[in-house]
């Protein structure tokens, strides 16, 4: 008799407590309504409410002997800042020949976004020929 | 049984409010978030006499309106293995602000690794972290420097590794300032090896 009353007790409860939830990230809003102006502001400046960019160097010296150079440059940032920017730059830079020689540098800048920005860089750098030097440089900014 | 229902209904009666009321979710209770990512680098000299060189500097990032910083560093290798070779890496983080109510900085620069392995080799590594910076009541800023290891295991190698973590700025009431910078270890397990090692963490700015 006991247990279906406890039953009947709970079930009662879970009616009559409103659902709740807990949200996590994004700005501090005060309301639905806000998340909505913040929105289509950024749709009103023309800018994207995401942007990514991704820069990938891979460079190379096979031979005996031979030089490899690479420099790249990527500035996404445009004057405009999304709602979320997401970036990511990576470089592999190899000597395998013997003697050879290989030089990497690479520099990278994007906006900061307006809820969230993640910045992600990776290098490889490796000699593995007889005498080889490798050289590599990766530079990754986000704006302040 | 009167008794058992006398408290039920009495318990519905007490919360009967919440019938009427609809469902609601709670508004969102962090802020921006901005994450900055530079480690996990390899730097490898593999081939005789063959010479590595790497430079990673990341810098970034902001997160106001009571948000979270996440500067990570850490995780690099940089290795010398074969005869006579010679590695090094030099890593760079700088990162991150904090602002706002409940804000939170946390940089993160160990767990790197620096290892002679080849007989005559070089390995020299060298990680500087610098951040962050958490301001707001209740801020809080994180820094951990630890877990490297340094490894000279080649005949006559010699593996010299630096570690330089620095932060962070906690500023409000009630903020919390935290830096680890322990953990590590330096080992010469070679005929001739010779390993070096300098931690300095420095925090509580």
């Amino acid at each position: 008799m006991l247990r279906p009353m406890i039953a009947a007790a709970a079930l009662t409860l879970c009616a009559a407590l409103p659902a709740t939830a807990q949200d996590f990230g994004g700005v501090r809003l005060r309301g639905p309504a806000s998340v909505l102006d913040r929105i289509e502001s950024v749709d009103r400046t023309g800018c994207r409410l995401s942007q990514t960019s991704v820069t990938v160097g891979v460079n190379r010296a096979f031979g005996a002997g031979s030089q490899a150079r690479q420099q790249i440059g990527s500035d996404s940032s445009g004057g405009c800042r999304p709602l979320v920017s997401t970036q990511v730059t990576a470089g592999v830079n190899l000597a395998l020949g013997p003697r050879s020689r290989a030089e990497q540098s690479i520099e990278s800048f994007a906006p900061r976004g307006l809820l969230a920005t993640t910045n992600l860089n990776r290098g490889v750098n490796i000699a593995a020929g007889a005498r080889s030097a490798a050289g590599q440089r990766i530079l990754s900014q986000t704006g302040r | 049984m009167r008794a058992l229902l006398l408290p039920v209904a009495a318990l519905a009666l007490a919360t009967g409010a919440g019938l009427t009321s609809p469902a609601s979710a709670k508004a969102p209770e962090m802020g921006g978030v901005s994450i900055t990512r530079g480690g996990g680098n390899v730097n490898t000299a593999a081939g005789r006499n063959s010479v590595a060189d790497q430079a990673v500097s990341t810098i970034g990032g902001l997160a106001r309106h009571g948000g979270r910083a996440v500067t990570l560093g850490g995780g690099n290798r940089n290795l010398a293995l074969g005869k006579g070779s010679a590695a090094f890496q030099d890593v760079t983080t700088v990162g991150g602000t904090a602002i706002g109510r409940r804000a939170q900085s946390f940089t993160a620069g160990g767990h790197n690794l620096n290892v002679a392995r080849g007989a005559f080799a070089t390995a020299g590594q060298s990680v500087t972290t610098l951040g962050g910076t958490a301001i707001g009541r209740g801020a809080q800023s994180f820094v951990a420097g630890g877990h490297n290891r340094n490894v000279a295991s080649g005949r006559f190698s010699e593996a010299q590794q630096q570690v330089l973590t620095m932060g962070g700025t906690a500023m409000g009431r009630g903020a919390v300032d935290k830096v680890f910078g322990g953990n590590n270890q330096n080992r010469a397990t070679a005929r001739g090896a010779f390993a070096n090692q300098q931690v300095v963490t420095v925090g509580g700015q």
